[in-house]
């Protein structure tokens, strides 16, 4: 097993120099169910050619099986999965393999997270807690676990139930780690929206509105913490923050942005203000653009169409134009359906350059399977993201037609009261905005669409309920 | 966006921030409204800012050409207002072209107080933002202010004596130190934390009648004009404030300094006063500590 290993790191040197995998070294290997060795062999053989993604097929062959093989090949694996940034095939396969020990400690924090993360995304919350918690505070991979563990904590369904405080600890711990790169970044920003989030579950609305407000701006998750917060501003009280707030995510700027639920939040605002005519102009702009998406979803969720159709349904410019409204943008910012885009991206080029130097055999074997599984579980993806997509949008449609319901209802009171509503909104004057501190600059809303000013927006609305008319509880 | 703003965005850019978005179904309301109250990207208030004016080239000036450097320190007490200090050097102060014609010319020189020229000073003067505006450039956002400020100095001042010819280089001698007082306005643009530019037009007015040239009055100078014409001047029986040095010795070129005497002696004893102007285009670069 050693000399073969030898033989196919040394033709895979050569190969490289050579700028590509030769047919001869793709031919030392043989097929990878011979044994776990000559799994081991090919799959480091493609490495070595830089077929990282091919490569998984092997190695997850010889790490399956105990033996001289197993310990070499799952490092193996875990380096491919660090450059290729794999989400999908890796951890489902640490997962399912929990006794798999890497042989440096780095790798088993590795492989331990990436267990983790995928028993918290399948559901198995004990279990990722208890992965999770074994990485050390000190590692470069704590900020993720932490964050993982904050979002098991907090988890309704995990068993005993979630304990909101550990979660908070676990989450603003992330907030304290620095550097990281780019994902240290994310992660931290992800933290915060979930600190926010978790504040406003605990019904701290100042504290979650302030937390919201510390989102960075040019994280992924921005634009959705842009109109969540509104939530807090709207149970504080702040009407007119939450409704400037929500109104910001009309922007040019956030198109790419799916937030359907933003104008269910801007029409419940302007229903608490009796505003009855502009919370109609919402509802009825909503329903115009989200009831066609949402019977579209439907359809497509239902008929559960191949995988290749669900990919190409995001990667097709033309399909995922289609889905309209920002929907298809976000799918592809999802980053479990942007990992399996990628990975399958990569293999598609793997495969250009197995059949341009004529290498076939085993390896386009290994290529297809690995690609077939990879196809499936991004499908699988962007198939659960498309169906909570499309309950979510029934929700709010049938939240909007209850807004209607007591609209409709509130304006017969109107009547029953004798009560001219637009005389009344005439005679009321709007309050005065907030004028802010020295340091705040004041910016008129003409109609343009300012990036940095987006997000401090502030609006003031007349109350169009009659004095002695309790206004309609919904916060 | 302010007028300002606008007008800014159309002369140098002429470009949209963003695309049209689609309608609003608020934006028509009378019961609703929008304000955007945005925290300062870069706050000046307790700031210190150090500007420098390095070329600053006199405009619409009528008897005299003044270019000079300039260094300003703001103080920025709040977002609003700031006190500035300004010491300037005039290092080039002419007779303007207006002026030699007419002297070449007709043969009439302008009266000698309207003739002073600006030598250094320095002024001091409360400076207010009232307005602010902002413009995207290069996928930015760059925020200015309209400054306008105002207040008072002192600078040395000095006058033309002989004129420059083929004998050499023109003299001066110096009108003594006069109260200056300045006022202006401009664009202040803040280019991140530290950076700033200015572009300011400034006034600084000094006035005045040419009553001492060197330190000596009509009565010094009938003196020393009688000195020179019986022989040399000795300084004797001058006031202690006159300096009878400047009238001394010879110019580099060979002119001999004691003509200027009845040349100081005659603006002297022209008498009258004048306000005078030097108005700049002070483009400045500045630091915000």
């Amino acid at each position: 097993m050693r000399r073969q290993a030898f033989l196919a790191a040394l033709l895979g040197a050569l190969a490289c120099a050579k700028g590509g995998p030769s047919p001869e070294l793709l031919a030392v290997a043989r097929a990878p169910d011979a044994s776990p060795s000559d799994a081991l062999a090919l799959g480091q053989a493609l490495q070595a050619a830089k077929l990282d993604a091919t490569s998984i097929g092997p190695l997850r062959t010889a790490a399956a099986s105990p033996g001289p093989a197993q310990a070499v090949a799952i490092d193996a694996l875990l380096a491919a999965q660090a450059r290729l940034d794999d989400q999908l095939l890796v951890p489902a396969f640490l997962a399912a393999h929990p006794d798999l020990r890497p042989s440096t400690p780095e790798l088993q924090e590795r492989a331990l997270l990436l267990r983790g993360l995928e028993l918290q995304r399948t559901g198995a919350l004990e279990e990722a807690e208890k992965v999770l918690r074994r990485i050390p505070a000190g590692s470069p991979l704590a900020p993720r676990a932490r964050y993982a563990l904050g979002i098991v904590l907090s988890d309704p369904r995990r068993p005993g139930g979630p304990r909101m405080q550990a979660a908070l600890d676990e989450l603003q711990a992330v907030l304290d780690y620095g550097g990281g790169g780019c994902e240290g970044t994310e992660t931290r920003a992800l933290a915060q929206l979930a600190i926010a989030r978790l504040l406003y579950g605990l019904r701290q609305d100042s504290a979650s509105a302030a937390a919201y407000d510390r989102v960075p701006r040019d994280s992924r998750v921005w634009a959705e913490s842009l109109f969540e917060r509104g939530y807090p501003r709207f149970r504080m009280g702040d009407d007119g923050g939450a409704l400037g707030t929500v109104h910001a995510t009309q922007a040019p700027q956030l198109r790419d942005a799916f937030l359907p639920e933003a104008r269910i939040l801007e029409a419940t605002v302007l229903f608490h203000a009796c505003l009855y005519l502009e919370t109609r102009g919402i509802l009825d702009g909503f329903t115009g653009t989200y009831r066609p998406l949402s019977e579209r979803l439907r359809t497509l969720v239902e008929r559960r169409a191949s995988a290749a159709e669900e990919v190409a349904l995001v990667t097709d410019p033309a399909q995922r134009a289609s889905l309209g409204e920002g929907l298809g943008q976000s799918l592809l910012a999802e980053p479990r359906i942007a990992a399996g885009l990628r990975l399958l991206r990569t293999l598609d080029a793997e495969r250009a350059q197995l059949t341009s130097v004529g290498a076939g055999g085993a390896a386009l074997e290994q290529l297809d399977g690995v690609r077939e599984e990879a196809e499936q579980a991004t499908a699988q993806s962007i198939h659960a993201r498309l169906a909570e997509v499309s309950a979510s949008l029934r929700d709010l449609l049938e939240q909007a037609d209850v807004l209607r319901f007591e609209m409709t209802k509130g304006e017969k009171e109107l009547l029953d009261a004798d009560v001219d509503q637009r005389k009344l909104l005439a005679a009321r004057s709007l309050p005065s905005l907030p004028t802010g501190g020295p340091a705040d600059e004041r910016w008129r809303v003409d109609g343009e669409w300012w990036s940095d000013e987006i997000g401090f927006q502030r609006a003031t609305l007349k109350d169009g309920c009659p004095a002695q008319k309790a206004t309609p509880s919904v916060r | 966006m302010s007028v300002l703003g606008a007008l800014l965005l159309v002369t140098a850019l002429g470009a949209d921030p963003e695309p049209t978005p689609p309608p609003d179904p608020l934006a028509g309301s009378p019961n609703v409204q929008f304000r955007v109250l945005e925290p300062k990207p870069f706050p000046d208030a307790l700031r210190h800012e150090l500007t420098l004016q390095p070329f600053v080239p006199q405009i619409g000036s009528t008897f005299t050409t003044h270019w000079l450097s300039s260094f300003t320190y703001t103080f920025h007490a709040t977002e609003w207002l700031g006190l500035r200090l300004q010491p300037f050097w005039v290092w080039h102060a002419q007779r303007s072209r207006f002026s030699s014609e007419l002297l070449s010319r007709v043969r009439q020189d302008a009266a000698a107080p309207s003739s002073v020229m600006l030598q250094w000073g320095a002024v001091a003067a409360p400076e207010w933002s009232p307005i602010r505006g902002k413009f995207t450039a290069f996928g930015g956002t760059v925020r200015y202010g309209f400054v306008l400020f105002a207040g008072a100095g002192v600078g040395g001042t000095e006058i033309e004596l002989k004129t420059a010819d083929s004998v050499g280089p023109a003299t001066y001698g110096s009108t003594g130190l006069r109260m200056v007082a300045t006022g202006g306005a401009g664009f202040r643009v803040q280019l991140g934390q530290r950076w700033t530019v200015r572009l300011e037009v400034q006034d600084l007015i000094h006035w005045g009648s040419v009553s001492h040239i060197n330190g000596c009055n009509a009565t010094d100078l009938h003196t020393l004009d009688q000195q020179r014409t019986s022989g040399g001047i000795t300084g004797a029986g001058v006031s202690s404030q006159c300096n009878v040095g400047a009238f001394q010795g010879t110019t580099g070129g060979g002119y001999d300094r004691s003509n200027d005497v009845s040349i100081a002696q005659a603006k002297v004893n022209e008498g009258g006063s004048d306000t005078l102007h030097v108005v700049g285009v002070y483009l400045g670069f500045g630091v915000e500590l």
